[in-house]
């Protein structure tokens, strides 16, 4: 927090000048502003609520898989040159295949223990960044923007690489709806989830149904880490960032429901972006965050939550 | 059997014994070598930026011993890894000084961990050379400061910004000490010369998503030049420069950050053209003393490595040869006070320049100067002081 003597100050004087000067212009471009940045944290927290409503496991590795995403993005975009889609479409796939990885050799061994998840998890992360330093060294590594233009509509700016990013999100959770309601395997993933002893009684083979949900999650990590390398430089220290906000959002959202992330994502970043352009960024974190409390005390399950028996 | 397993016990007690002992009788190491501690995080958030700092101590011991060392004795050093971390950078300080025995200590970035570690040099009485730019603090008696302070930073930064570039500033940093501290400082001199802060803000380090600050920047600086006034740390600081490129706004405002440095430069390339950076070193400096050390730096590391060298791996290489002249000096006699006595005065032909010890407070005099980011991602200094500036660390 910034010392109290020359926040006040600061404070003292925006009211002398009758304070910051707000105009339409602004505003209409942080509500843009935020929804850009709402479709970012939807897209970067889908796999974590996939996993956490879908198999009851808190991935506390799922920040370092984004930035595992940001550093497949450098690679295969930035130095192989790889086309961007594609280099998203690998990033999924690889993500998949590592997700795959973790969940036959160490995530299986601990369904049902809430608090055994988290610290393999935990420590999976940690190993994650760790060999991320190891293997990428110590620098900040760029990705260009893939399409670099701005757009104006009147007074509000669009970096057009946002709107593509939008447009990934949208994907993202439109593909993730059709996957789990209209397929085979996602009628699989649901009875699981809702009744698994029944499920396995009918012949389903429910390890199998798990391998495919965790890594589902992991892939779309890693795809959101390669579609916001972009935004900034990446390096292994890229996760951290992003833990407060996506953890915030699935909790918000409630674990259970992909719509209440989506309406969570966009409470959340459309918030900080008003407090902040009336007051300041630090004021909208706490703001936004004491909102958050409030409403989890209110509804602990969180904002949406299937009707029916529990 | 018994019998056997307690014979066993006794010595190994013993030789532990022995060892301890044995351990004790070579403080700051060997007849032939003289034992100095580095520490630096090799892992954690500051990692990156220590990277040139730990190559560069290094690399100026490797020259040193290669020359014959001091006074015959080479240079033995232990490495320690406090990961950014001030209460890791305590036990790590403890056991160089315990177990290892170091005559003298050459590292930490953070001013935390500087902090937490002062009152453990006073504790044990060991020096410990500190290669950073900071804020300035009351002197301690054990600490040698080879980094500039505000003094010789900052009170050329701001005017030189205000006469060149604009006189509406908006000021911008980390919620830590140093960007409060340092955005408080520029505030000040602004008012002085009689610009105008049109926004001051202080934003978490884990922000990373700048679209709404950059839209009140837009709003609030309308058509009229601004200086951002950017004192972002880390990840937070390139994600706030490319998203700033990316909204097409660097044509109209100008960044200036004391953030910003050759490995922030030379990664971020376009998004970080023509905004202005202010250190006491630039990797471009035209001199011989700077292109042997980069040449060598880039010999031993890799010539990308070379390119990102930053002031504050200058600073550690100066920090090295100027604790050599210091213990060269003592002659036989290494001692604490000896080693603190001896820096006053000591000047070095450092790849900055010539800079010296001010025995009054243990600080460097140094240059200012100040850079502009060209497009390939070198730092030009567009401005240097006359002469070099009388440190000033409690002003």
């Amino acid at each position: 927090m910034s010392h109290p003597v020359f926040k006040r100050q600061l404070d003292l004087r925006y009211q002398k000048k009758g304070g910051i000067p707000m105009n339409g212009a602004l505003i209409g471009q942080l509500l843009v502003s935020g929804a850009c940045s709402a479709f970012v944290l939807l897209l970067t927290s889908l796999g974590l609520v996939i996993i956490m409503g879908y198999m009851k496991v808190v991935n506390l590795a799922h920040t370092e898989m984004l930035m595992a995403g940001a550093f497949m993005c450098y690679y295969l975009y930035s130095v192989l040159h790889i086309p961007f889609v594609i280099t998203l479409i690998l990033a999924y796939v690889i993500s998949f295949l590592f997700g795959m990885l973790i969940e036959r050799t160490v995530i299986c061994h601990f369904y049902g223990k809430m608090a055994e998840t988290l610290l393999a998890t935990y420590a999976i992360s940690i190993i994650m960044k760790q060999l991320a330093l190891i293997l990428f060294g110590k620098s900040y590594k760029q990705v260009a923007y893939p399409v670099s233009a701005v757009l104006h509509i009147g007074p509000v700016y669009i970096e057009s690489y946002k709107l593509i990013l939008c447009l990934i999100s949208i994907l993202a959770l439109v593909g993730t709806l059709v996957f789990i309601n209209k397929t085979t395997m996602g009628r699989k993933i649901r009875s699981t989830t809702q009744n698994r002893t029944m499920t396995n009684c009918l012949g389903i083979d429910t390890r199998k149904v798990d391998t495919i949900t965790f890594s589902h999650g992991m892939g779309l990590a890693g795809l959101a880490g390669a579609a916001i390398a972009p935004l900034s430089t990446v390096t292994y220290s890229l996760g951290e960032s992003w833990l407060t906000n996506t953890f915030m959002n699935v909790v918000l959202g409630g674990v259970s429901s992909l719509f209440g992330t989506v309406a969570s994502s966009f409470i959340i970043q459309e918030s900080i972006a008003v407090i902040s352009g009336f007051s300041n960024s630090i004021m909208g974190q706490i703001i936004v965050l004491l909102v958050v409390i409030v409403i989890i005390r209110i509804k602990p399950e969180g904002l949406f939550t299937p009707k029916g028996r529990r | 059997m018994k019998k056997l397993t307690r014979m066993i016990a006794v010595l190994l007690t013993v030789t532990m014994m022995v060892l301890a002992f044995a351990g004790c009788a070579k403080k700051g190491g060997s007849s032939d070598s003289i034992k100095i501690g580095l520490v630096f995080s090799l892992t954690g958030g500051t990692a990156i930026t220590e990277e040139s700092m730990y190559n560069s101590a290094v690399l100026a011991i490797d020259e040193i011993n290669a020359a014959g060392g001091i006074n015959g004795k080479k240079i033995e050093y232990v490495v320690k890894d406090y990961a950014t971390d001030p209460d890791t950078a305590v036990k790590v300080v403890k056991e160089m000084i315990l177990q290892d025995k170091v005559a003298a200590i050459v590292g930490l970035y953070t001013s935390a961990s500087r902090v937490a570690v002062e009152p453990i040099l006073e504790e044990y009485e060991i020096p410990l050379v500190y290669p950073t730019f900071y804020e300035g603090e009351e002197p301690n008696d054990y600490v040698i400061y080879t980094g500039c302070v505000p003094n010789q930073q900052g009170d050329y930064f701001v005017p030189y910004l205000y006469e060149n570039v604009s006189h509406n500033f908006y000021l911008l940093g980390t919620d830590t000490t140093y960007a409060q501290g340092i955005n408080a400082q520029a505030e000040a001199l602004i008012k002085e010369l009689g610009g105008k802060v049109v926004g001051n803000e202080l934003v978490s380090s884990d922000v990373t998503e700048f679209s709404d600050i950059i839209a009140k920047i837009k709003s609030t600086c309308g058509n009229d030049g601004c200086v951002i006034y950017a004192n972002l740390n880390g990840d937070s600081g390139t994600a706030f420069y490319t998203q700033f490129a990316a909204a097409g706004l660097s044509d109209k405002y100008t960044i200036a950050s004391f953030i910003m440095d050759e490995s922030f430069s030379t990664a971020l390339g376009s998004a970080a053209a023509n905004t202005y950076a202010s250190v006491n070193y630039f990797n471009s400096i035209d001199s011989e003393a700077n292109k042997a050390y980069l040449s060598a730096y880039g010999a031993k590391f890799g010539e990308a490595k070379a390119a990102a060298v930053t002031a504050v791996g200058e600073a550690t290489y100066d920090a090295v040869y100027l604790l050599s002249k210091s213990l060269e000096k003592c002659g036989n006699d290494i001692t604490t006070a000896n080693i603190m006595a001896n820096f006053a005065g000591l000047s070095f032909d450092a790849p900055q320049g010539t800079i010296t010890v001010d025995g009054d407070n243990n600080h460097i005099y140094c240059k200012a100067r100040i850079g502009l980011v060209q497009a390939d991602g070198t730092i030009k200094t567009v401005f240097e002081s006359d002469d070099v500036i009388k440190p000033e660390p409690t002003k």
